[in-house]
C-alpha cells in the first residue's frame, strides 16, 4: 500500500540529512573533555557538593524523582495548611459543657466578693468594658497605691 | 521501560558510528571513573561528545547554547555517576541527562532564543540530494545550501521541544525509535506518533522546498 502523499516523508528526510553537515569550529572537540575534567576538578577542590546540587544532579538523572519531591512537598504544605486551619477551629470553639462558665480567667475567679455587682466583674472574656476582666487592684483602691522615695545620692558600699 | 533491556541493545550504527563501543571496556571506565579516577572519565567523554554536542546543537540551533549545555551535562552526570548503577548503557543515561537539561532550558528560554548556526562541511555541496533541492525542486533557484540551512533550521525551532527531540534523534542522528523511547522515558507509540506529527509539521512549514 502506497503511503498518501502528505505521508511521504523520504524529501523532508533527504532535506534534514543537511543538518548532518553542520559542524562545529575546526578543533572544537580536540580539547573538549579537558574543559570538563578541569571544571570538574575545580568544583571538586572549591567545595563539596551541596545536599542541594546533589539532588539537582538525581533529579537531571531521573525526572520522576523531581515530581515525587515536588509531590512530598506539596503533600506537607497541604497537611501543614489543613492541621493549622484545624488549630484554628479548636480554638476558636473551646469545649462547653454541663452549664460550666466561659469565664477561665484566673483574675476573674479571684475577684472579690465584694465587687459582685461591679460592671467590670464577671463579663465574658474577650469582651470589651464594661464586661471586661477585673481591673487591678490600684485601680480599684487608688488610695492604696503605695509609693517610695528613692535616694540616687546615696552609695550602698 | 527496563535499564536491562537497555543494556541488551545491540550496537547500533549511528551515523557510521556504533552507539556503544565496547560494554565491557566501558563499564570498566565508568567503574574507575565512579571511584574518582577523571581520566577514565576523559574517555567516557571523549566518546560520546560528539554525539551529545550534535543533539544539543540541533535542539538549540546555537553553537554557544550547545557547547554550555554540552559541557553541564557532562558535568552533571559525573557529579550523578555514584547513583548511575550499570543496569543501562553510559550513553543512554549521560543522553537522558543531556536531554533533560536541555529541554528545561529551552523552557526557560522559550521566545527569546536566537540561531547561532555552525558552517556546513564541504560534503555538503557534494551531496546529490541536497544539491537536487537547490537547484531543481526549489520556487528560487538561486537559494544556496546556507539559506535553506536557515529556513530548516527556523522549521525545526518551530516545534514544540518533545517533536524537535524526536525528529532529531530519528531523522538525523539515526536511533532506533527504541533508543528514542529510553532516552525519553516513554513507550514506542508515543515515540512513533510524535515523530508523525513533527514531520508533519516540518513538511508544512518547508512545503515550498520539498516539492
Amino acid at each position: 500500500m502506497n503511503p498518501a502523499p502528505e505521508d511521504n516523508f523520504e524529501p523532508l528526510q533527504k532535506l534534514l540529512a543537511l543538518k548532518r553537515h553542520e559542524t562545529p569550529p575546526p578543533g572544537y572537540f580536540n580539547d573538549f573533555s579537558a574543559k570538563i575534567c578541569a571544571r570538574i576538578e575545580a568544583a571538586e577542590t572549591a567545595q563539596p557538593a551541596s545536599w542541594w546540587h546533589r539532588l539537582q544532579g538525581a533529579f537531571d538523572a531521573k525526572p520522576i524523582l523531581a515530581c515525587a519531591y515536588g509531590l512530598a512537598v506539596g503533600g506537607l504544605t497541604l497537611f501543614a495548611v489543613y492541621s493549622a486551619s484545624n488549630l484554628g477551629l479548636d480554638n476558636a470553639n473551646p469545649p462547653v459543657g454541663n452549664g460550666a462558665s466561659l469565664v477561665t480567667s484566673p483574675a476573674l475567679q479571684s475577684a472579690p466578693a465584694e465587687f459582685a455587682g461591679h460592671p467590670f466583674v464577671g463579663n465574658e472574656p474577650g469582651t470589651n468594658a464594661p464586661h471586661g476582666p477585673v481591673p487591678p487592684n490600684f485601680l480599684l483602691y487608688p488610695g492604696e497605691l503605695k509609693t517610695e522615695r528613692v535616694d540616687f545620692k546615696s552609695n550602698p558600699k | 521501560m527496563s535499564e536491562t533491556a537497555a543494556a541488551n541493545l545491540p550496537a547500533t550504527p549511528v551515523t557510521g558510528k556504533p552507539l556503544v563501543n565496547d560494554p565491557i571496556e566501558e563499564r570498566v571506565l565508568v567503574k574507575r571513573a565512579q571511584e574518582g579516577d577523571l581520566s577514565a572519565y576523559d574517555e567516557l567523554v571523549r566518546r560520546y561528545q560528539e554525539r551529545i554536542y550534535a543533539t544539543l546543537y540541533q535542539m538549540t540551533s546555537n553553537h554557544e547554547d550547545a557547547n554550555d549545555l554540552a559541557q553541564e551535562s557532562f558535568i552533571k552526570a559525573y557529579q550523578a555517576l555514584k547513583s548511575f548503577k550499570g543496569n543501562s548503557s553510559f550513553f543512554t543515561w549521560v543522553y537522558r541527562i543531556a536531554v533533560n537539561k536541555t529541554i528545561n532550558f529551552l523552557k526557560q528560554r522559550k521566545n527569546r532564543g536566537h540561531m547561532s548556526l555552525n558552517d556546513l562541511d564541504f560534503q555538503a555541496e557534494h551531496d546529490p540530494d541536497l544539491v537536487a533541492l537547490v537547484s531543481d525542486k526549489t520556487p528560487r533557484r538561486d537559494l544556496n545550501l546556507a539559506e535553506l540551512q536557515e529556513k530548516l533550521n527556523a522549521a525545526m525551532q518551530k516545534l514544540s521541544e518533545d517533536h524537535r527531540l524526536v525528529v532529531t534523534l530519528h531523522d538525523i542522528q539515526d536511533l532506533s525509535h527504541e533508543e528514542i523511547s529510553k532516552i525519553m522515558d516513554c513507550n514506542v507509540g508515543t515515540v512513533r506518533s510524535r515523530l508523525y506529527y513533527a514531520r508533519q509539521q516540518l513538511q508544512a512549514y518547508l512545503s515550498d522546498y520539498l516539492k
